[in-house]
């Protein structure tokens, strides 16, 4: 602990928000509470089946020297590298979406910033971002209009540490979709902590695909905070195949009626890759929906968590939940921990969870062999057959595409 | 074409085929007909490299290859088709690149060139309307969710598409209306040729008035306790097993 706080007190002058009083206070109040609480380790409920990678050997190393305006041929719609937006388009607005730097503008934002001492409290990761912010926008999408906006992170210096946060607001009864990519680039040893906060206003649409296919030394925490009124509807789709370490936990809070979110995840590692996924629905109104449903696939020596969790208030009659966590193990050394969580406090709600975890089907395979395909082939065709009925539910056919590819690549190494 | 010698199988250490002996020639349909439990699937199962089964002795000779020394789909590129009892579902599995999979898989290990893509579709459009398999049906995932009668027309759309030089049916006929009984008595007659062979294995003489065998062998306890032609099965049909134990 005392490093964490020796890396602030050195870089301070470097980070987001330094000048503004209430953010200095709760980057102080962070320090306070860790010191007194000392850094996560197993032993703490929350990390016990966590990698302690993302918690040894915090970084923060301010280089500006890779910042340069040319375009990649990765490029999406806006851009970071090594923590840092990329700011080539000099307009405000993107495809009708309403993008400010939260530096310019941070100063409007303290209760976004307040929000996960109240909803991810004491999270370790999430502090971390707001000690060390690196950059960040506000992207704010109107009532009304239907569209679409492609992030990508990327490094072109070795040894980066990447902190940014990213609020998101969706107007009412509007359709966004929004796709995040983890590049894969020829650095080493970086690592980003990424913290999105979505508002989805009255009867607001989001499709949320984050695609994690980031170099193999690369270590990535993100976390995403979703808040859904009335009738909004949020669908997300996680995927991660490549980094040595991945952590990410996803919070809805269903706070109108008749919301929904599905959390969609899938994941592959190989190696003594470490891929943990966490997701929580806390319904606090009436008749909303929840699906939590994540599927893995583990090779090697690799590691997979999934921790789900579902939480229904007193208030939250007629609520729909659901969490299925599947997992296919390759090899008898890859290890897959999953815990499904259900806290029900209403009476009127249906809701259930289950889990798997299997091998490849022994007939399955034979089918496909008596039919001449060889079995690495056939495993193949089994592998991918798992992980469709999560997959296909994706609307954003480009973003399926690309997943596909990746999944392709992954089972011909 | 399939040369079996004095075979024998056994599994879990229990002796299920017991001196088995067989010879199909090219052009040639055996049917083999048998009580429940006396070793026919386990033959076919054992024939395709299934694992769980252990050769007690025996050679098996296919197209003058030792069949044994070959893994499962070696076996099928090599010419040889299963049709299962009970297929089994792959969820998630697409019918279409399944079977482009299947094709090619062949065509690449006898050096020659993938189908093209079209030409594929047209064939496999062809092939479903002969067996009444509807384009929805070939939208979904392998056998997932058929019906009985629909997965067995689905083996026998892959044997088409397929044309091996040895199919073994098992039970091909068995859970299949009056109607389906003549669409895959029909699909079988087409796929049957002078350069081809194949051994249906059945329960009942009525498929054999629709696929009419060149002979018919009754096996009972793993052994091939009578051989004849058509009329054997007309016998059996009229006396049952018992006469025959
Ligand atoms: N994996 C196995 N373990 C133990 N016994 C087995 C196994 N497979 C087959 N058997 C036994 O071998 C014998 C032959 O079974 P098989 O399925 O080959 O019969 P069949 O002639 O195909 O019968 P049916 O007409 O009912 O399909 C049966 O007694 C069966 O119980
Ligand atoms: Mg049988």
């Amino acid at each position: 602990m005392p490093e964490i706080e020796k890396l602030y007190n050195q870089n301070k002058k470097h980070l987001i928000g330094s000048e503004i009083p209430w953010l200095k206070e709760m980057r102080n109040n962070i320090l306070k509470e860790l010191e007194s609480t000392g850094i996560p380790s197993k032993k703490k409920e929350t990390w016990k089946y966590s990698d302690l990678k993302h918690v040894r050997n915090v970084k923060y190393v301010f280089d500006e020297s890779g910042i340069k305006n040319e375009r990649k041929d990765y490029f999406g719609d806006v851009n970071f590298i090594n923590g840092k937006h990329i700011s080539e388009i000099q307009e405000d607005h993107i495809k009708n979406i309403f993008i400010e730097k939260l530096e310019s503008n941070i100063i409007n934002f303290e209760k976004y910033f307040s929000i996960n001492s109240n909803f991810l409290s004491q999270d370790f990761i999430t502090d971390l971002n707001t000690i060390f912010l690196t950059d960040g926008l506000t992207l704010s999408v109107p009532n009304n209009v239907k569209t679409d906006l492609k992030i990508t992170y990327s490094n072109n210096l070795n040894s980066i540490s990447s902190y940014i946060r990213n609020i998101i607001k969706v107007g009412k009864n509007s359709e966004f979709q929004l796709i995040e990519n983890f590049n894969k680039d020829n650095t080493e040893d970086n690592s980003s902590n990424v913290f999105n906060i979505f508002w989805l206003e009255e009867g607001a649409k989001v499709e949320h695909i984050l695609i994690q296919n980031a170099q193999q030394s690369s270590k990535i925490a993100y976390s995403s905070l979703i808040f859904c009124y009335d009738n909004s509807d949020f669908e997300q789709f996680s995927f991660q195949c490549g980094s040595e370490s991945v952590k990410n936990q996803h919070t809805t809070n269903l706070i109108g009626r008749r919301s929904s979110v599905k959390h969609y995840g899938v994941y592959f590692a190989k190696d003594a890759q470490f891929v943990d996924n966490k997701t929580t629905v806390i319904h606090h109104e009436q008749e909303c929906k929840s699906n939590q449903i994540y599927k893995g696939v583990l090779s090697d020596e690799s590691n997979g968590v999934y921790l789900s969790n579902t939480l229904v208030k007193p208030e939250a009659q007629k609520t729909e939940g659901y969490q299925l966590s599947r997992g296919m193990l390759l090899s008898e050394k890859s290890v897959l921990k999953t815990k499904p969580e259900l806290k029900i406090y209403a009476d009127d709600v249906k809701c259930s969870h289950g889990s798997t975890v299997g091998e490849i089907d022994r007939e399955q395979l034979y089918y496909l062999q008596s039919r001449g395909i060889n079995k690495k082939e056939s495993e193949k065709l089994l592998i991918k057959a798992f992980t469709k009925d999560v997959l296909e539910n994706m609307k954003n056919k480009e973003s399926l595409n690309r997943i596909d590819e990746i999944i392709d690549d992954w089972l011909t190494e | 074409m399939l040369k079996i010698e004095n075979l024998s199988v056994s599994v879990n250490e229990k002796k299920i085929i017991k001196d088995f002996s067989i010879d199909v020639k090219r052009g040639e349909l055996h049917a083999i007909m048998g009580p429940n439990g006396s070793g026919k699937s386990t033959l076919s199962n054992f024939l395709s490299g299934r694992e769980g089964y252990q050769l007690v002795h025996g050679k098996v000779l296919f197209k003058d290859k030792n069949l044994l020394d070959l893994n499962i789909d070696e076996r099928a590129r090599l010419g040889l088709f299963l049709a299962f009892q009970y297929p089994v579902e792959l969820p998630g599995v697409s019918i279409v690149p399944f079977l482009k999979t299947a094709i090619n898989s062949k065509l690449r290990s006898k050096n020659l060139k993938e189908i093209d893509a079209l030409e594929f579709t047209k064939k496999i459009k062809e092939i479903a309307s002969f067996l009444n398999i509807t384009d929805e049906m070939l939208k979904r995932s392998v056998n997932y969710e058929f019906s009985g009668g629909e997965k067995k027309r689905y083996e026998i759309l892959q044997m088409t598409l397929l044309d091996p030089d040895l199919s073994i049916l098992d039970e091909t006929d068995s859970g299949l209306d009056i109607d389906a009984l003549k669409i895959v008595s029909k699909g079988v007659n087409r796929v049957r040729n002078k350069n081809n062979s194949m051994i249906v294995i059945t329960h009942y003489q009525r498929l054999l008035d629709y696929i009419i065998p060149d002979y018919v062998h009754i096996l009972v306890d793993g052994k091939i306790v009578k051989s004849g032609n058509k009329d054997l099965a007309i016998e059996l049909e009229k006396k049952g097993y018992e006469s025959f134990l």
